[in-house]
């Protein structure tokens, strides 16, 4: 058991995390954390670092980065190598959840990140709010 | 946060006339408009004749049948059609052709009083008016006229034989039953008049129906003629009280129905469609009735039984009626009213030409002056849209009723519970039960109608430790006369878990079915089995929608108006995209980037889900398992979510340590933890590791170390057989030595730190925060999560290690193959290396998990 990889779940069970994070730490009638407590872990806290505390941020638009240029600033959450993502935006009040295996059979080629298929796909679900 | 419903009879009234106000029919306006005049005088005996039928169509049968519809138009001038099962391409089809035989433009009419679908394939059935009974919006079933006379005005339709406006006092009603907006006649009223006003605030007549009241018979009229033996106090009170409204508000036209009302008229054996006391004197002269009256089907066995063809329409004529509907004999019958009038003089012509003015009045106002034949191109897509099938959504939603839940068990809090579902009348999952799965662990229970007697006895004894059940009813009937699909062992089961279990009885039908069930205390009502009301109601159950709706009847203490206002968004909703102001037809367009990419083996399967304001609107599988297409990736397979880990387990409780004081990320390592004598980890400050910028390298080859000189497993470090020694388990057969553990520690504590401190992705951090996080807690990151996290939030599937766990490997999406002692064996899970690790990784012969280190 390791506190940087190794779990599998599904992106049900994910969306109700996440969606915990964006209400401000409650859930299901519950109250997890201070509203406080999440804004602080998902904010940037370092020039020159877009990263937050543990969650990944959005690169600034136009550069190479975990999100689609329309990720608010706002926005949090993390990839990984299998070609996960999770990514909230409180300002959008928006979840996005992309699981695959790309690493089957073999990791070799990143095809999936050298394509930004997980931004491509991002940008989209953006492109279909307010219409 | 609840609060009972009762809604007061006398604020029905009052809301009815604040939606309403006082009309005439439509069209009375144009009666002596030009084009009525010019067409008038124009027209032979024949042709006026001809105006007061409606022929039944239909657009599924072959040729001939659509020849013998020819033939009315072309012989007998008949002035319009009401079109019954069939397509709706086919019907524009057909209506285009006998249009264009006519010489004064056909009306078409059609029986939908839920929507195209009560007759049409390929269309929507909305939900019946029993279920628009339950909604307490009016502006919705307003919007569904509007919707309803889009769609039939897309497919060349003029007349809806709708709303029904019967009272329907009797909950043994063999015919209308579902089909009146319940046992309340200010109730039906209300919704009656929202449904008319919005087919005819555009263009669509309405109709109401069945004159002067079918809702208290016991008898289907379309087998037999019903009698109605109430007084005419009664009968003033109740049955007529929609009518009165109706045509107070301006309806256009009215159906007389096939009853022998008594107090009425008392001959015997007397359809009120053939009675000038009814129709003419108390409809029209009595009641003030000025628009169109139609009758109900003239083939129908209340009159056929006792009038035949020819006959029957005369005294239709006479009786008041307008325009006749589906004679049985259509030959009949025109050749019974042209006698009528031309040799016996029974029949005035004035009298036709009155009504064929009325009649032409509406066609004007319908627009039938300036005719135009159906558009045939993108009927169905245009009739289907996605705005259409999400009105059927709300109408829905609005409707599900919890008419009690005394002990307030919905929502369900606490999902750490034992919560079993049983379901009766269901052998397989159900919309219902899969949305359920979706909120937590739910062990279920299908038991089909046909199960025996000691089946029933061994589930209520499996049922027994369970805190909570949630029964379904699936499968049900909507009559009385059935038992609503009830058999009596279902009923007794259901009764004698609800003594044994805390239950939550769920009606996925009528909710007359109560009458079974008094002595239950919580209970919700979906109405139907459609997809969405199965959903919904399983989203209420556990708060993600409120429950909206009241009871459409009384059963019993189930009382008409009572529905409880549950708690809604407390847990995600499953919605439509329309619902949060989202476009479904560019949220379909991530489907053709995942299906490129799995097509160009970027990746075999995946998963894709899209929440907008708590509601998710997208969820999707896509592809395999692997690329030979053996197991489609369905939405609850398990993916290694690799790095996700660090902000799904770690970082949650990093977070609450930050608010318990447990922690401080702007502090050191140091003060958390007893680092070796000169380690440098213990000045790292947590914030700027948890950023990636504490100088740690990205990662540490560990495994390098446990591999002997040909790269493969060494017998130092690993056994085939697991023991005391050799006891982490890497693969089934393949186990470390335990003490490599200590050789891992020391070489994160070993490895230097970059003075720079620049941004450098690590996994290294995440070790050493774990050790913390277990000393702290006492207990295994794995415990902690799922105990804390996990399980209250019902993320039941989210784990460490599912293969060990016994999971179903069917059901987890495979990672990479691994080669281990020349064996391919790609479930093995193994830890995640991050990408810019890979080339590192790539030069080692064998791969090895690093996630049991």
């Amino acid at each position: 058991m390791a506190g940087h990889a190794g779990i599998f779940t599904n992106a049900n069970d994910l969306a109700k995390y996440f969606q915990l994070l964006l209400n401000g730490g409650s859930y299901g009638g519950y109250k997890y954390y201070e509203a406080s407590t999440i804004k602080n872990f998902t904010s940037k806290q370092f020039p020159n670092n877009r990263r937050a505390i543990g969650f990944d941020k959005p690169t600034p638009a136009g550069q190479d980065g975990p999100t689609c240029d329309a990720a608010s600033p706002e926005s949090f959450g993390h990839t990984g190598f299998t070609g996960t993502i999770a990514w909230a935006d409180p300002k959008n009040n928006l979840i996005f959840i992309f699981l695959c295996n790309r690493v089957y059979p073999s990791a070799d080629i990143n095809t999936l990140a050298k394509q930004g298929i997980r931004p491509k796909i991002q940008q989209v679900i953006y492109d279909a709010i307010g219409k | 946060m609840k609060k009972f419903r009762l809604i007061l009879l006398t604020t029905y009234c009052l809301l009815s006339a604040v939606y309403s106000k006082a009309a005439d029919p439509p069209f009375l306006k144009d009666t002596s408009c030009i084009w009525v005049d010019s067409i008038l005088k124009t027209m032979t005996l024949d042709e006026k004749i001809g105006q007061l039928f409606m022929v039944a169509a239909y657009s599924n049968k072959d040729e001939t049948s659509y020849q013998t519809i020819d033939k009315y138009i072309k012989e007998y001038k008949v002035g319009g059609l009401i079109f019954f099962q069939g397509t709706p391409q086919k019907q524009a089809e057909l209506t285009n052709r006998y249009q264009a035989e006519s010489k004064i433009p056909l009306w078409v009419g059609f029986d939908g009083e839920w929507g195209l679908g009560m007759r049409l394939d390929n269309t929507i059935s909305y939900p019946r008016q029993l279920t628009l009974g339950a909604i307490n919006n009016p502006d919705l079933i307003y919007d569904m006229g509007v919707e309803f006379a889009r769609q039939m005005k897309r497919i060349g339709i003029h007349i809806n034989f709708a709303p029904d406006i019967d009272v329907n006092s009797n909950p043994n009603n063999p015919v209308i039953n579902d089909r009146s907006f319940g046992d309340n006649k200010f109730g039906v009223v209300r919704r009656g008049l929202s449904y008319m006003q919005g087919m005819q605030d555009n263009k669509i007549l309405a109709s109401g129906k069945h004159f002067p009241g079918h809702g208290d018979t016991d008898v289907d009229s379309h087998k037999d003629l019903p009698v109605l033996k109430h007084n005419l106090e009664r009968l003033e009170s109740v049955e007529l009280y929609p009518f009165k409204q109706f045509i107070r508000y301006g309806v256009g036209s009215m159906m007389v129905s096939h009853l022998n009302v008594l107090a009425l008229d008392g001959a015997p054996n007397f359809p009120a469609t053939l009675s000038p006391k009814i129709v003419q004197e108390k409809l029209i002269d009595s009641m003030g009735f000025k628009g169109l009256v139609f009758t109900d089907a003239m083939n129908m066995k209340g009159i056929t039984k006792y009038y035949p063809s020819g006959v029957a329409e005369v005294m239709a004529i006479m009786a008041g009626n307008d325009v006749m509907l589906f004679p049985e004999d259509v030959d009949a019958a025109i050749a019974g009213v042209r006698c009528a009038v031309l040799q016996d003089s029974i029949i005035p012509e004035e009298l036709i030409n009155r009504k064929v003015r009325k009649i032409l009045a509406a066609k004007y106002w319908l627009g039938l002056n300036k005719y135009e034949p159906i558009k045939l191109d993108g009927i169905d897509a245009d009739i289907n849209s996605e705005q259409a099938k999400f009105l059927k959504f709300k109408l829905m939603e609005n409707a599900i009723t919890v008419p009690a839940d005394s002990a307030h068990i919905i929502p369900i809090l606490n999902l750490q519970k034992r919560i079993a579902n049983v379901s009766i009348g269901s052998s397989k999952p159900t919309t219902f039960s899969t949305t359920l799965d979706k909120y937590t662990q739910i062990d279920h229970f299908f038991l089909p109608k046909d199960v025996s007697l000691a089946t029933f006895s061994e589930t209520l004894a499996k049922l027994k430790d369970y805190h909570l059940v949630i029964a379904d009813i699936q499968d049900m009937s909507r009559f009385a006369a059935k038992n609503f699909g009830l058999t009596e062992n279902s009923i007794s089961f259901l009764k004698q878990l609800n003594k044994q279990n805390q239950t939550i009885l769920t009606v996925l039908g009528s909710p007359y079915c109560l009458k079974y069930f008094q002595d239950f205390n919580t209970v919700l009502v979906g109405y139907n089995e459609e997809e969405e009301a199965e959903s919904i109601a399983a989203q209420i159950i556990f708060g993600a929608r409120g429950a909206e709706g009241t009871m459409p009847v009384t059963v019993g203490k189930f009382q008409y108006g009572v529905g409880e206002c549950t708690q809604s968004n407390m847990r995600l909703k499953y919605g439509n995209p329309l619902e949060v102001n989202m476009s479904i037809k560019t949220l379909q367009k991530t489907d053709a980037i995942i299906y490129k990419a799995i097509e160009d083996k970027i990746f075999p399967g995946a998963q894709l889900l899209v929440v907008k304001d708590g509601n998710v609107v997208y969820e999707k599988a896509y592809g395999f398992h692997t690329y030979d297409n053996t197991i489609a990736t369905k939405t609850t397979d398990l993916f290694d979510i690799a790095s996700l880990t660090k902000v799904t387990a770690t970082m949650p409780i990093i977070m609450k340590m930050q608010e318990q004081g447990k922690i401080n990320v702007s502090h050191t390592l140091g003060e958390y933890y007893t680092y070796p004598e000169g380690c440098n980890k213990k000045n790292i400050v947590i914030k700027e590791m948890l950023c990636h910028q504490a100088g740690l390298p990205a990662w540490i080859p560990f495994y390098k170390n446990s591999l002997d000189a040909t790269g493969n497993p060494d017998s130092l470090w690993y056994a085939k057989v697991q023991d005391a020694v050799f006891s982490v388990k890497i693969l089934d057969s393949l186990f470390l030595k335990k003490s490599f553990q200590d050789s891992v520690w020391k070489m994160i504590y070993d490895c230097g730190l970059s003075p720079e401190k620049d941004y450098k992705y690590s996994d290294l951090g995440y070790y050493l925060l774990k050790q913390i996080i277990e000393k702290t807690y006492k207990d295994s990151l794995q415990n902690i999560t799922r105990k804390y996290l996990y399980s209250p939030l019902g993320m039941n599937y989210t784990q460490y290690n599912p293969k060990w766990n016994g999971y179903d490997l069917n059901k987890i999406v495979p990672t990479e193959m691994e080669k281990n002692s020349g064996i391919l064996c790609c479930w093995e899970l193994y830890t995640i290396r991050e990408q810019r690790c890979w080339a590192a990784w790539q030069a080692m012969p064998v791969s090895l998990p690093m996630q049991t280190i």
